[in-house]
């Protein structure tokens, strides 16, 4: 019988709050894991940061693949995600080492030849997204934010720079310190006014005049590289007519097989137009083109201005039964296969890491310091004859390999689906993108101070801000916390409700009107404890907020303790007829009349018992 | 040895005893009867110190109740025992753990309880729970409680009330067992049990002891009503029994 109602008292709440806070610990991790999965899912996360998309139907064989491109690689790690429409989702995720070693350069190289490789995209959280900085100077910030002990990572991706932070919190003094690393580039702005190529060019050429011998870059709008491109590759595969006189820019030419008169308003399928890099077919398909049909030159208004001499037809689109992509990733085999050949044929191996050294430099990678002085230990290996037999024919076949796995030219894909397209369509496709990308300012980054040029404004180069997906990332996982203390407070009110609600009951069958205090102090100190030892971070208002209606709950339970917990009051009676203490009568009568809970199992010891009992 | 001096309890305004004063003295039987609702239980949940009463005094051996700390009157209330109409039995411990109960805080010796289990004739279902038992077999459970602590003085809150008539007899029978060795106080209508065992009856109307006398004379001559009305009952139930035994001789 040692202690009394009040040590039990305290025991149970002790031990309430170390089953709560237990409990904030499962259910906060638990949540954790349970987002984690579902931001990596939708945004990536800490252990995923790539997600690429992959056909349904192959995605077996992609797997295969991406096993065998990656195999070796310490911390490389993939998960099959959700299906969508006719896509699987595969998260692939890399070792900080291979992060900082551009992994997430070298990630779209590495998987679009892979099986069913239908597009990728990094994804980064927590990270902050570095923007309008030329990608000359990525390395140098690289190699600096690598010092950071906040940072993670930084890598070149679609959108910026990215430096991802070891942790959310550490998000705030990353962008703090980008800002001064950045501080000394600006950007220099210019608005054009006939938003025309020609007069970005000239912009162009008067800033190199005034900028020369500085450091600059000129930067192209976020969409105007890639646009530019689409652009540039889709106008190749365009027919042009090619005629000996030069047209005006912007005039169009209409290709017909009858002869017509100046001053009549032609009907063709075929209309060309004059641009400053050529004259393209934007109306009809070259392959429907016998060659006998006639050029007329139109005036603005679509009437024919005037007959042109002969012209000559370059069609890609006839061409494609016979073109044959030749690429760097071409090359890059080629280069590989006769490095191949070297090691088998013995050479020396200081020559094969120079060429190792020239084929990485190509391809704008750095043959990591670690694999270096790997390559150093094997060249003085060579040199005093202890290689391992068979080590050279293993090390070409493991070079092939390597270059098999390189892409394979993305060019194909496009002949593969362009002769469905007539030129008309190509034309179409193009024009709408170059619609995008005409350009409405010319703007260069430079670590010049003073403007060079009048009308020019100046701001700081570097857009530095929370990248999107981890702001989503940042939202989504703050709900945890809520979740786990949400929890917390209903077991609370559990305990309550099983537990204390017995002493309640008591309570208020002695009219005792402070029973709802009661209940209130034991949910406020044991919530107290709780929001002391979670590992969650969370402004101290909320915890506060937590810790009132954690309180205000038990009262209301504590309230109701008549009805949770009825107690048998003849019961009662019959213990203190008998004459036993307050604290005897709540170990032997009430705890074991009220519901299952913690105070019922410890009490369990303190049960009379008839073995506790002697004989005279 | 029990005096309880002009005992008055209200209850939400309401009167339930006035002016109450009584007195049981050592090794006597005092039974205490009166229609239903008169205040009788009140009074012994007084007479224990479970009720307060508003003014008045109870004294036990000397002491007065009302004096006491909560701790002190619980150690007196260990002196006095009582059986319940109800039972009052602990659900969830067997016959032998009930009865140990008064004994858990005290010199925690099992043969008080043993021997007080043997004593209502119990010992082989001593492991039972009382879901097990019958009516009359849980009031003897009851009454091995209240005399596990050897107390001074029995209270006994009409321990046939709630039982069968085929079980009234036996707890009659221990509780004149019982009369011969301990101080009662009885609760109960058994007139004929009164007649025989009691040294005292008590009458009760309204809260108000109206008549106090022993047996004989109130049922001989009943200065109440009350006393004639049981007088009335009592001369009913031999005329019943009278008529009995003659048809019995027929």
């Amino acid at each position: 019988m040692r202690g009394g109602f009040k040590l039990d008292l305290a025991i149970v709440i002790f031990l309430e709050i170390i089953v709560l806070s237990a409990a904030i610990i499962v259910a906060g991790h638990g949540f954790s894991f349970y987002v984690q999965r579902g931001l990596d899912d939708i945004i990536g996360g800490s252990d995923y940061q790539v997600i690429v998309q992959v056909n349904k139907n192959e995605t077996a064989n992609f797997i295969e693949g991406l096993k065998e491109t990656y195999s070796g690689r310490d911390g490389f790690r993939y998960r099959v995600s959700k299906e969508l429409g006719e896509n699987t989702h595969v998260l692939l995720g890399y070792s900080e080492q291979d992060l900082k070693n551009g992994a997430l350069d070298e990630v779209t190289r590495l998987v679009s030849s892979l099986p069913g490789y239908g597009g990728l995209a990094p994804l980064l959280d927590p990270a902050i997204l570095v923007k309008g900085m030329p990608q000359e100077t990525y390395p140098e910030l690289i190699e600096e934010i690598h010092t950071w002990p906040e940072a993670k990572f930084a890598a070149k991706g679609p959108m910026g720079l990215y430096v991802v932070a070891k942790d959310r919190k550490h998000l705030d003094t990353i962008q703090d310190k980008l800002k001064d690393l950045t501080s000394t580039y600006y950007k220099w702005e210019l608005d054009l006014k006939d938003h025309t190529n020609q007069e970005a060019a000239q912009a162009r050429k008067m800033i190199d005049v005034a900028l020369q011998g500085k450091k600059y870059w000129f930067t192209a709008a976020p969409a105007e590289g890639v646009i530019g491109d689409a652009v540039r590759l889709l106008k190749s595969y365009t027919s042009q007519l090619v005629f000996e006189s030069e047209l005006p820019v912007g005039a169009e030419v209409i290709l017909s097989p009858e002869t017509l008169k100046t001053g009549t308003k032609p009907k063709s399928s075929f209309l060309a137009r004059v641009y400053t890099d050529g004259v393209f077919l934007i109306k009809g398909d070259s392959l429907e083109l016998t060659g006998s049909e006639k050029a007329y030159l139109l005036d603005g208004t679509g009437y024919v201005k005037k007959a042109l001499s002969e012209y000559r037809l370059e069609s890609p689109r006839k061409d494609l039964e016979i073109w044959q992509p030749v690429t760097d990733a071409h090359d890059l085999q080629v280069s590989i296969q006769a490095l191949a050949d070297k090691v088998v044929q013995g050479e020396d191996f200081g020559i094969l890491v120079r060429e190792i050294e020239q084929l990485a430099k190509n391809l704008s990678l750095q043959v990591p310091s670690e694999l270096n002085s790997q390559l150093s230990v094997l060249v003085l290996w060579d040199r005093v004859g202890r290689l391992p037999d068979g080590f050279r024919a293993e090390l070409a076949q493991k070079l092939l390999d390597w270059g098999n796995a390189m892409p394979s030219d993305p060019l194909l894909r496009l002949k593969q689906s362009l002769p469905s397209w007539s030129d008309e369509d190509i034309a179409k496709s193009w024009q709408e993108i170059e619609a995008i990308a005409r350009p409405k300012t010319v703007s260069v980054v430079t670590t010049e101070t003073i403007p060079p040029i009048d009308g020019v404004v100046r701001q700081p180069a570097a857009e530095i801000s929370e990248d999107i997906k981890s702001q989503i990332g940042g939202v989504v996982n703050s709900v945890v916390p809520f979740a786990a203390l949400t929890v917390v407070v209903i077991l609370l009110w559990v305990f309550m409700a099983i537990d204390h609600s017995l002493w309640g009951s008591y309570l208020e069958t002695k009219n005792n009107h402070l029973t709802p205090l009661y209940g209130w102090i034991i949910g406020v100190l044991e919530m107290v404890f709780v929001v002391y030892v979670m590992p969650f971070e969370m402004s101290v208002i909320v915890k506060l907020v937590y810790v009132i209606v954690g309180g205000i709950g038990s009262a209301v339970v504590i309230t109701f303790s008549n009805r949770i917990s009825p107690l048998n009051a003849k019961s009662i009676e019959a213990g203190e007829a008998l004459g036993l203490s307050k604290t005897e009568l709540y170990r032997q009568v009430i705890v074991p009349d009220g519901r299952p809970g913690l105070w019922q199992l410890l009490n369990r010891r303190k049960l009379l018992s008839p073995r506790r009992f002697r004989n005279a | 040895m029990l005096e309880l001096h002009d005992i008055v309890l209200e209850r939400n305004n309401v009167r339930s005893l006035s002016d109450v004063n009584l007195t049981v003295n050592y090794g006597e039987t005092v039974v205490l009867t009166g229609p239903s609702g008169c205040g009788k239980s009140t009074l012994i949940r007084v007479a224990l110190g479970l009720i307060k009463p508003k003014s008045g005094e109870v004294w036990f051996e000397g002491v007065n109740l009302q004096a006491l700390s909560s701790e002190a009157l619980r150690k007196k209330r260990r002196k006095m025992g009582i059986v319940f109409q109800e039972f009052q039995l602990l659900e969830h411990f067997t016959v032998l753990e009930n009865v140990l109960l008064p004994l858990w805080e005290g010199d925690r010796i099992r043969n008080k309880a043993e021997d007080a289990i043997k004593s209502v004739g119990l010992w082989d279902k001593r492991f039972r729970y009382p879901r097990q038992l019958s009516g009359g077999e849980k009031q003897r459970v009851g009454i091995a409680r209240a005399l596990a602590l050897d107390p001074d003085i029995i209270f006994w809150d009409e321990p046939t009330a709630a039982l069968d008539p085929m079980y009234v007899h036996e707890i009659l029978r221990i509780m004149d067992s019982l009369a011969q060795k301990k101080t009662m106080l009885v609760v109960t209508h058994e007139m004929p049990f009164a007649l025989k065992v009691a040294d005292r009856l008590v009458l009760m109307e309204a809260g108000k002891i109206v008549e106090e006398a022993s047996p004989s004379k109130i049922f001989s001559e009943p200065s109440s009503h009350v006393g004639a009305m049981y007088r009335e009952r009592l001369l009913d139930t031999r005329e019943a029994l009278q008529k009995l035994d003659t048809k019995q001789v027929v």
